[in-house]
């Protein structure tokens, strides 16, 4: 096999352009917030329930999570974050998981949330609604807003371990309101 | 239509992305008042792909940038910035692919561009991207909203530019009006109603036809202690103007679960009638009274995670479909749990062929409401077993066993010369955590298949190991290995072996390298699913989530 290897200027131009576009994007978002549209989300659970972001935040940070059946790396993220949960949820911390399953296999998110005894907060978006108002296009994606609704911690993609970042910028969150 | 280049009609791309440099960098004032983000995926391939005994250069370049504005409190810009010249599928691109204004105001919200939406479980309605698949189906128009705790009301009109992923020079053209709406009557109860108006421009091998539709539709959902359940029933009813021929058809989709502690059973049902034809009429893929393009039903199978078995040896038929499918899952303790999934699917009824008129004539099956195993009628089943133990807090090992059988009667010939595959897959995945940071995952999947149809080998076997070292959360080291003993495959290939390395940095960008040959498939790497087309190559991909 031989691949033809051609790196032209134009290629060269593309990359570095689109990359420094975005990323300049990015240098001035040092504080990216819950805009309008994401504090004003209210969002249905599976039990039928409706839960506010912007109420959330108010009683301690939140961190949103999108994630799928298919989707093995999430389905091992979330065992985690349920041991994350349980160590935090008494001092406010909330999570909701976003699942993103289409109509493919959105009937099967309660079976296996129910098999798992997930406690948090779970929601189906099987249109991508939700997704496309946070702009996800991979998952697992995960954003730690605190209580003032900034980011503060943002995650795409999952590899055993990475839990521990999230427990790492919680502490920091409770020591600082401490 | 030839895979001509489009560009975007109002201003080259390079100084659309100086503009909005200019627009978010430098205005201080802007930045205060508007909240932007920002998705980017950037993918690059140089190499090969082989197939049925050619071997074809392919380079592929892809660019495409997400972008949405707020402007509190109720108004957002959005837009798709796409490079994708050269394409790997599809026609090339370069400029602005998507865009769209959108008001939100309490309960009410309006949209003008670009948009996707699903009434219920898509069977009316179901619009949505799939760029691995090369299919797209959102429409340009006008969408607006209401939504409160009771009810909910939608309207929307625009067009679809549909290019058939299969025959991707063929594009479908659609205006559609249609409206739906929820009501949720108690709590835990809603009924929802649609009603989709479409006319459609078809291209056909041999011209075109134009077609009224319309697609009336009515399900519910309920939700009540452990129990929960969705139905829905809908109907098309299609006028072919070009031959003032006119043709009705339904489907039916419903689901059951009930849920306990620390078990849930699901069970799907699909009855999908949308155009019934007999064996001559029924394999034009491109005719105009089939399922349209903008209609989604679920498939009501299921989607799997291990990557042998997501090359799926059944294509949903949804036009001449009944089937059901029922998954449980169920936690023997906190560390333990199972996983079992059963599905079957068939053609309603059978069609008798007269080798004297060479005509057939349909003959039809009393419970062509339930699926059934016999061989004149098409049918598929599978069978999945896994079970995940976790025996420390991230190390786990997983078994899995799936057996699954597709027929694709000959109702000319009969069964003799029928296709029938049956494949058998062991899949098992160990993950062990050395310390907190470093982990490894090894995954042996192993299949052990049957095709009539290959007539160098009917019985073959295939096995897939891949091996990922992560540190987390930056590193990602994998390699896959694939070998079959098939030698008809039609890449002309029995071993495919990649390298990949993966690195994240700054939270959200996560970049992948690889090298080699790759089968495709669903492939989770680097921490990410994503469906890959088969490539022998260098590939380089970059995701930014901001």
């Amino acid at each position: 096999m031989k691949p033809t290897f051609s790196l032209s200027k134009l290629f060269l131009r593309f990359l570095v352009y689109r990359f420094a576009a975005t990323l300049a994007m990015t240098t001035m978002l040092l504080s990216y917030s819950l805009s309008q549209e994401h504090q004003n989300l209210v969002i249905q659970t599976l039990n039928g329930n409706e839960v506010s972001l912007k109420e959330l935040t108010s009683k301690g940070p939140v961190l949103v999570n999108f994630w799928a059946l298919w989707c093995e790396p999430c389905k091992l993220e979330m065992k985690q974050l349920q041991s994350i949960y349980n160590q935090y949820k008494d001092k406010g911390f909330s999570i909701v998981a976003i699942n993103q399953d289409n109509q493919k296999s959105v009937s099967k998110v309660s079976s296996y949330i129910s098999s798992q005894e997930y406690s948090f907060y779970i929601s189906t978006d099987s249109d991508g609604e939700i997704a496309q108002q946070f702009n996800v296009q991979n998952i697992p994606f995960s954003l730690l807003f605190d209580t003032n609704g900034m980011i503060v911690y943002k995650a795409l993609g999952y590899k055993p371990g990475d839990e521990k970042k999230i427990e790492e910028e919680l502490e920091i969150l409770f020591s600082t309101k401490e | 239509m030839s895979r001509a280049k489009k560009k975007c009609e109002l201003l080259p791309d390079d100084l659309i992305s100086v503009i909005l440099f200019l627009l978010l960098y430098t205005q201080h004032s802007l930045t205060q008042t508007i909240v932007p983000s920002v998705s980017n995926i950037l993918r690059y391939g140089n190499g090969e792909r082989g197939f049925v005994g050619s071997t074809q250069q392919v380079s592929y370049f892809e660019n495409l940038t997400d972008i949405r504005l707020n402007f509190p409190p109720s108004v957002t810009i959005g837009f798709r910035l796409l490079t994708d010249d050269p394409p790997e599928i599809g026609d090339s691109f370069q400029g602005i692919q998507r865009r769209f204004v959108e008001f939100r105001q309490d309960n009410f919200s309006l949209r003008a561009g670009n948009f996707n939406e699903m009434f219920g479980r898509g069977l009316a309605l179901n619009l949505f991207e799939n760029r691995g698949l090369a299919y797209d189906s959102w429409m340009d128009g006008v969408k607006a909203q209401y939504k409160t705790s009771f009810i909910s009301a939608t309207i929307l009109g625009g067009t679809i530019n549909f290019r058939d992923s299969v025959t991707i020079a063929r594009h479908e053209l659609y205006k559609i009006r249609a409206g739906n709406i929820e009501m949720n009557l108690i709590k835990g109860f809603m009924i929802g109603i649609s009603f989709v108006d479409a006319s459609g421009f078809i291209p056909q091998f041999v011209g075109s036809k134009t077609i009224k539709a319309e697609i009336p539709e009515i399900y519910s959902q309920f939700q009540f202690s452990s129990v929960s359940g969705f139905i829905g029933y809908a109907h098309k009813w299609t006028n072919v103007l070009t031959d003032t021929s006119s043709h009705n058809g339904d489907g039916v989709y419903a689901a059951l679960s009930y849920k306990g502690k620390g078990f849930g059973i699901t069970m799907d049902y699909k009855d999908y009638r949308y155009d019934i034809l007999d064996p001559f009429d029924r394999g034009a893929s491109e005719r105009s009274t089939r399922m349209l393009p903008f209609q989604n039903a679920p498939i009501v199978q299921k989607e799997f995670n291990y990557t042998l078995l997501t090359r799926a040896l059944h294509q949903v038929d949804f036009n001449d479909e009944v089937g059901f499918q029922i998954e449980g899952y169920y936690s023997l303790s906190s560390s333990t749990m199972i996983n079992l999934n059963g599905s079957i699917a068939s053609r309603h009824h059978y069609y008798d062929y007269n080798e004297k008129t060479f005509l057939f004539t349909e003959r039809k099956r009393n419970s062509s409401f339930l699926p059934t195993p016999e061989k004149r009628l098409s049918p598929y089943w599978e069978l999945f077993f896994e079970a995940e133990h976790y025996f420390e807090e991230t190390s786990a090992i997983r078994f899995g066993a799936a057996r699954r059988e597709n027929i694709l009667y000959n109702d000319f010939t009969g069964a003799q010369f029928s296709h029938t595959q049956q494949a058998t897959i062991i899949p098992l995945q160990l993950q062990y955590s050395l310390t907190q940071e470093y982990s490894i995952i090894v995954q042996t999947e192993n299949e052990f298949a049957y095709d009539s149809y290959n007539t160098s080998n009917e019985h073959y076997y295939t096995q897939l190991l891949t091996i990922i070292f992560t540190r987390s959360p930056n590193i990602s080291i994998a390699t896959r290995y694939e070998h079959t003993t098939n030698t008809a495959d039609p890449s002309n290939r029995q071993d495919w072996l990649v390298g990949e390395v993966g690195y994240t940095f700054g939270q959200s960008h996560t970049t992948t390298i690889s090298y080699g040959k790759e089968r495709g498939g669903q492939i989770c790497s680097n921490g990410v699913c994503q469906y890959q087309l088969p490539f022998e190559g260098i590939r380089f991909s970059l995701r930014s989530q901001i």
